[in-house]
């Protein structure tokens, strides 16, 4: 089982490999060469030089572009405005509850064994208040 | 540090020692990858590369022979009946013991009804469209029967191969009789090879694979010529011992896996 | 030396609403931190509506990042996208050690990255083993590689562990602290051990996700031949998984509807309930770090029963397990058997387990240890550690001929980027957080 592995380790390194050197060659091949008739057929067989090229600069692109877009929708889609509801309490928050305010203190200056959420207002409270 | 007490491999043991204590039994096997990457690492032998390599090697060949019966009936017109009923009493006697009877003749009549379907399948096609097709159905079931360990996969795309080529076929006959040619090619003689390695049967494996071999060289010749059997004959030795060296070198060099490394792995389920 | 308290962020891609072994550790973790006197915010991405800032009960502050997110709740890895808002969170909360989790989280990975540029301490947990020779681990490894290049200490959560990341990241074995896991012991008390036992037959408890690297087929194959050798067992698997039908198939085939309890997933805080109905604990996993859920059992009073994979061994004393030797149907079968006799001939006395846990494995033990690794790496906070140049050369020490080019390109872009940001959004402009440990106010009621 494991020289299986070790074949098809074996075989995605060298079919890589081979790939990278055909790209390399075949995109930096002068012209001359390929005029001839024998290289012709061959010619006709394997991709067009055009779309080496071209697909090497699309995924160069892409990655530019996924870098711009990806930080834009990060921004402009998933950041929600700043009076949306979500940005103090969601659907899968648990908010702690409490009766009287020594309860909630206990909240605050300890630990639940599950996630627990404390409301804002009274995180704001804690934080913000002046004495 | 606690002088007398030995360091004990457990987290639940609450002892003398800081938490970035080091296994001094890790540190010699360490040191022991450590020389082996650099060099001396044990690698296969040449001699069971070569072997597996080989096996590869018949496997392509016996692909091959699914274009040499498509050879005969496209090009060379041979008479379909013969060839299939030969083939198919010969795997007969082979096969013997073991035939399920019953899912043969269920598969055999499924095969007679559905040939003329197959045969007007992709008959619009241009065929060197349906020759690039093929190329490359071949190509995945190389990869695939070598790769994949469930046989679902690539029975699929050979039969899918199949049904490409038989749209170049003139009768219905002749699409049957290559379905049933082939399915017994490339289904039945791998199980009778591997029949006769697990039997021992040393000197009948041999001559089937000479046979295949010899079939396919000599049906490259007749199609092409000495010109072209020659450079192929010679390109696939030296391909075929040169590449075990390659990969010996690769092992030794470059192969991120060791028996070392492979303790983390995840152990196989054994089902017994 | 007076104590010093820390301004510590934990980073990582996993964290609540999502449940399991990292996140919980992070909480936990995090929580005795505050007590100690710390402060602690998690930094994890947005989970749907869950994001901004929340806080969580005992003033844990915790940002969800909106951020793309690619697979299976690990963001998109871009190397330098998460820096402007990575940088204004470090800013804004002061930070002094960033906490990264998590081989396969980018937000963890990038973390370090951003910290180090910043001069930020950084360390590292690692919470489970890899492999060396698959495509993905090699990735993995190569990108480990980079990151903990100029980590100033990494934590692993087993003996097994720690080799295994040593070997997988090249660091200094010198430099990784073995820190176990632990258990909330109040939460997994055992049964109420006034409440007799009704009869004599034994429940055997199997939580894990139904997964082949947890061992699903081992257990398909084991539960019909254990059900068959001894009338009095039954069992009860709850999680769910891609092998659930699998299951499904193996109770029906075997006609066993009345003895194995298919449960499917159970929520994390009734864990307990469910390990409190059964006396054996059974464990399958082909490969495991550290193994939190054997703890759990064992804090809950049962006897376990589990292959001896990975840091398995580490965890839990001889008296309290059963090995199977390999993983195979057959000694697993073997081992269940030793225990099915020692349960049913109360040969095993399992009333002590909790004690013993609870005084084994203790949240406040893990955490004060892991000051213990904060104090060390920030007393060395004035050396050279995080001068661009020596990060710069330890990037291009590291070995494979194109990997260090790529390492010293990124490294040298990132700190570009930190003067551009710099320009755009001045440091000085970024207010600076009220800390919850440090808050002028604290009764805020009276």
């Amino acid at each position: 089982m494991n020289k299986e592995r070790q074949y098809g380790g074996f075989s995605v390194y060298v079919s890589s490999t081979l790939v990278v050197f055909f790209i390399v060659v075949w995109a930096f091949l002068p012209k001359i060469i390929l005029q001839g008739q024998a290289i012709a057929e061959v010619y006709e067989i394997l991709p067009q030089r055009y779309w080496l090229i071209a697909i090497q600069c699309l995924v160069l692109m892409t990655m530019l572009f996924t870098y711009v877009g990806m930080l834009s929708y990060n921004i402009d889609m998933l950041t929600v405005p700043l009076d949306d509801m979500r940005t103090i309490t969601d659907t899968q928050g648990r908010i702690v509850e409490y009766k009287n305010f020594s309860e909630l203190d206990w909240y605050i200056t300890n630990e639940t064994s599950g996630v627990a959420d404390l409301p804002i207002n009274e995180v704001s409270r804690v934080l913000y208040l002046q004495e | 540090m606690a002088a007398g007490k030995q360091w004990k491999r457990l987290l639940w043991l609450k002892q003398p020692f800081p938490d970035t204590y080091t296994d001094p039994s890790f540190y010699k096997q360490w040191e022991k990858l450590k020389i082996e990457h650099g060099h001396l690492r044990p690698h296969s032998s040449y001699r069971s590369v070569l072997l597996d390599l080989f096996q590869f090697y018949h496997m392509i060949i016996n692909t091959m022979l699914l274009y040499i019966i498509f050879a005969w009936f496209y090009h060379y017109k041979y008479n379909p009946i013969l060839i299939a009923a030969s083939i198919s009493s010969v795997s007969l006697i082979v096969a013997n013991k073991r035939v399920p009877w019953k899912s043969t003749i269920i598969i055999i009549f499924a095969m007679l009804t559905l040939s003329p379907v197959l045969k007007s399948l992709s008959k619009t096609t241009s065929s060197d469209s349906i020759w690039t097709l093929s190329a490359w159905f071949t190509t995945f079931y190389i990869i695939s029967i070598s790769a994949l360990e469930s046989k679902i996969l690539p029975t699929n795309i050979l039969l899918s191969n199949v049904t490409v080529l038989s749209s170049r076929l003139d009768t219905s006959t002749q699409v049957f009789c290559f379905l049933l040619i082939c399915i017994q090619i490339n289904i039945l003689l791998p199980t009778m090879e591997k029949y006769f390695i697990k039997n021992k049967l040393k000197f009948l494996h041999i001559l089937c694979v000479i046979a295949t071999h010899g079939t396919v060289y000599y049906f490259i010749t007749k199609l092409m010529g000495v010109g072209i059997t020659i450079p192929l004959g010679i390109s696939s030795l030296l391909l075929l011992f040169g590449i075990p060296h390659y990969y010996i070198h690769w092992e030794s060099y470059y192969y991120k896996g060791h028996p070392i490394l492979q303790q983390w792995d995840a152990e196989k389920p054994i089902l017994d | 030396m007076a104590e010093q308290k820390y301004n510590i962020a934990m980073v990582c891609d996993f964290f609540y609403p999502q449940l399991g072994g990292v996140e919980f550790h992070i909480y936990h973790l995090s929580q005795k931190l505050i007590k100690m006197g710390h402060n602690v915010c998690v930094i994890t991405h947005a989970y749907g509506d869950r994001t901004g800032i929340r806080y969580l009960s005992n003033g844990l502050k915790v940002y969800y990042v909106p951020y793309l997110v690619l697979y299976r709740q690990t963001t998109f890895p871009t190397v330098f996208g998460s820096f402007p808002i990575f940088r204004n969170i470090l800013i804004r909360e002061q930070i002094d050690v960033l906490h990264s989790h998590g081989s396969v989280s980018s937000f963890a990975h990038e973390g370090i990255l951003h910290a180090n540029t910043m001069g930020i301490q950084t360390v590292f947990t690692d919470h489970s083993l890899y492999g060396f020779d698959s495509l993905g681990s090699i990735l993995v490894n190569k990108l480990l590689k980079f990151t903990l290049c100029n980590i100033d200490a990494v934590i692993a959560v087993s003996h097994t562990c720690k080799e295994n990341i040593i070997l997988r990241a090249n660091l200094d074995p010198d430099n990784v602290s073995v820190i176990p896991n632990a258990v909330v012991s109040s939460s997994f008390k055992p049964r109420d051990s006034t409440i007799k036992k009704k009869s004599n037959r034994i429940t055997v408890v199997v939580i894990c996700r139904l997964y082949t690297n947890k061992g699903a087929d081992l257990l398909t194959h084991l539960i019909p031949k254990v059900c068959t050798n001894n009338d009095n067992v039954d069992f009860i698997v709850a999680g769910d998984g891609p092998k659930f039908i699998a299951f499904q198939q193996m109770i029906e085939n075997n006609r066993l509807q009345e003895r194995v309890q298919l449960l499917g997933s159970v929520r994390h805080e009734h864990v307990r309930d469910v390990m409190c109905q059964g006396d054996i604990y059974l464990h399958a996993s082909l490969t495991e770090a550290f193994g939190t859920v054997l703890v759990e059992a064992a804090s809950c009073g049962l006897l376990i029963v589990t292959t001896s994979v990975g840091g398995i061994p580490e965890v839990l004393p001889e008296y309290m397990t059963v090995y199977a030797q390999e993983t195979s149907v057959s000694s697993l079968i073997k081992a269940m058997n030793k225990a099915i006799h020692r349960i049913g001939h109360s040969k095993v006395n399992t009333t002590q387990f909790h004690e013993t846990i609870a005084q084994m494995y203790d949240w406040m033990n893990v955490a004060e240890r892991t000051v213990q690794v904060y104090d060390r790496i920030s007393l060395d906070v004035r050396s050279l550690n995080k001068n661009w140049v020596v990060m710069l050369k330890k990037y291009y020490r590291q070995d494979g001929n194109w990997a260090r080019l790529l390492y010293v390109l990124c490294a040298i872009v990132e700190y570009i980027l930190l003067y551009i940001l710099e320009i755009l959004y001045p440091a000085g402009d970024i207010d600076r957080v009220v800390k919850w440990n440090s808050r002028i106010c604290r009764d805020p009621h009276i």
